[in-house]
């Protein structure tokens, strides 16, 4: 079960990259990697599950600020220079 | 409760995969970030339910202050993006059929507007009217 | 004063704790230094808040309606997703609300980008405007109305207290 958890989240990783090389504007592109980000966040807490310890949740909640703040700056970016 | 927790976390994965899906094959850029948006956080919270009905405890509280994080800052991300996206599209595939205004409050006079129904061009016209 | 700081402090040292894993004096005490601080530091940003009373069913009814509709709206982007025609006939919605404080327009403003199918994008405090894209624009109504029941539900929930002075972008 926690395979099929991973191997779900590896394949939506996958796609979201897909878009991230692909969408023609910068938009597009920070969308996707924002929503890698979550991903891995969503990887951390199934490892938690795993593994019985929940050591990298630190790391998770950096990540949730970080992905925020990024996709905040880069938004900001977009509206004043254009994307 | 362990087979509870592992299909709320195969759910939580499928709902991440539909959000790639969905932000991989839709045409329209604030559309995918609609996707991106819904689906990451409906996503986050079914991992979040998994996780902690496996690990209560001091674990599980760590692991519910990331993911109300998320659930929290996610559509606020998502609302800041397509604030700039609909403001500066660039180069984004941007379709917006109609632009409408109005009225919900009935204190106020009305608004004589008709209802616009005007095609945007999408793709890379100009930047930013 | 005080009251004003005590349950910032309080929350921030319970985070404090959560963050550190353990309950000893010193993590509850430097969690308390720490958490006083960083009130005290963002202090200016209370200084303008309009109050309001939080009531708690109103807030419950609230709370049911967005969990709800989170669902909902990942039910139907799942069939916009998967279904290879494309439904979406996507609009911008500028919604004149009924004047609200601050506080109250932001939670509406946040709580659209959970519904079914929208997404805030401006929001104007002095006139009450807010802009939504909509992705499955059929109806502008039965949008119009959604976005009247949210804003309902979250004025019930936040009432404002303080009427006495007008809030500072009031132009009739």
């Amino acid at each position: 079960m926690i395979t099929l958890t991973f191997a779900l989240l590896t394949a939506s990783t996958l796609l979201f990259a897909f878009r991230a090389f692909r969408g023609p504007s910068v938009a597009d592109r920070v969308v996707a990697v924002d929503a890698m980000v979550i991903v891995a966040i969503a990887a951390i807490a199934t490892d938690a599950v795993r593994t019985g310890d929940a050591r990298f949740a630190d790391a998770a909640i950096l990540l949730a600020l970080v992905a925020f703040v990024g996709t905040g700056i880069v938004a900001r970016f977009i509206e004043r220079r254009g994307g | 409760m362990g087979v509870l927790a592992d299909v709320l976390l195969v759910a939580g994965a499928l709902w991440f995969l539909l959000a790639g899906i969905g932000v991989a094959r839709l045409g329209d850029s604030l559309a995918r970030v609609h996707a991106a948006t819904k689906a990451t956080t409906l996503g986050m919270v079914l991992v979040l339910l998994g996780a902690i009905l496996q690990s209560p405890g001091a674990d599980g509280l760590k692991l519910s202050l990331a993911i109300a994080l998320v659930v929290l800052t996610n559509p606020l991300a998502g609302h800041l993006l397509g604030r700039a996206v609909e403001a500066n599209p660039g180069t984004a595939e941007v379709r917006i059929d109609i632009r409408a205004t109005v009225e919900a409050d009935e204190t106020r006079p009305p608004d004589d507007r008709p209802l616009e129904s005007e095609p945007d061009e999408a793709g890379p016209d100009e930047a930013g009217a | 004063m005080i009251a004003g700081y005590l349950v910032p402090t309080l929350w921030l040292t319970t985070l404090w704790a959560v963050l550190w894993r353990s309950t000893t004096t010193a993590t509850l005490v430097t969690g308390v230094v720490v958490g006083a601080f960083l009130t005290w530091a963002v202090r200016h940003t209370h200084e303008h808040r309009e109050h309001h009373r939080i009531r708690p069913v109103a807030l419950l009814r609230y709370f049911a309606h967005m969990m709800v509709a989170l669902v909902k709206s990942n039910l139907i982007l799942a069939y916009e997703i998967l279904t290879p025609t494309d439904y979406t006939r996507p609009g911008v919605l500028e919604v004149r609300l009924p004047k609200s404080s601050e506080l109250v327009l932001t939670v509406v403003a946040n709580s659209m980008t959970l519904t079914p199918g929208t997404l805030s994008l401006e929001l104007d405090v002095d006139t009450s405007t807010l802009s939504v894209h909509v992705l499955h624009l059929r109806n502008v109504d039965a949008a119009r109305a959604e976005i009247e029941e949210l804003h309902r539900l979250v004025s019930a929930a936040l009432m404002q207290v303080d009427r006495r002075t007008p809030p500072e972008g009031a132009r009739a």
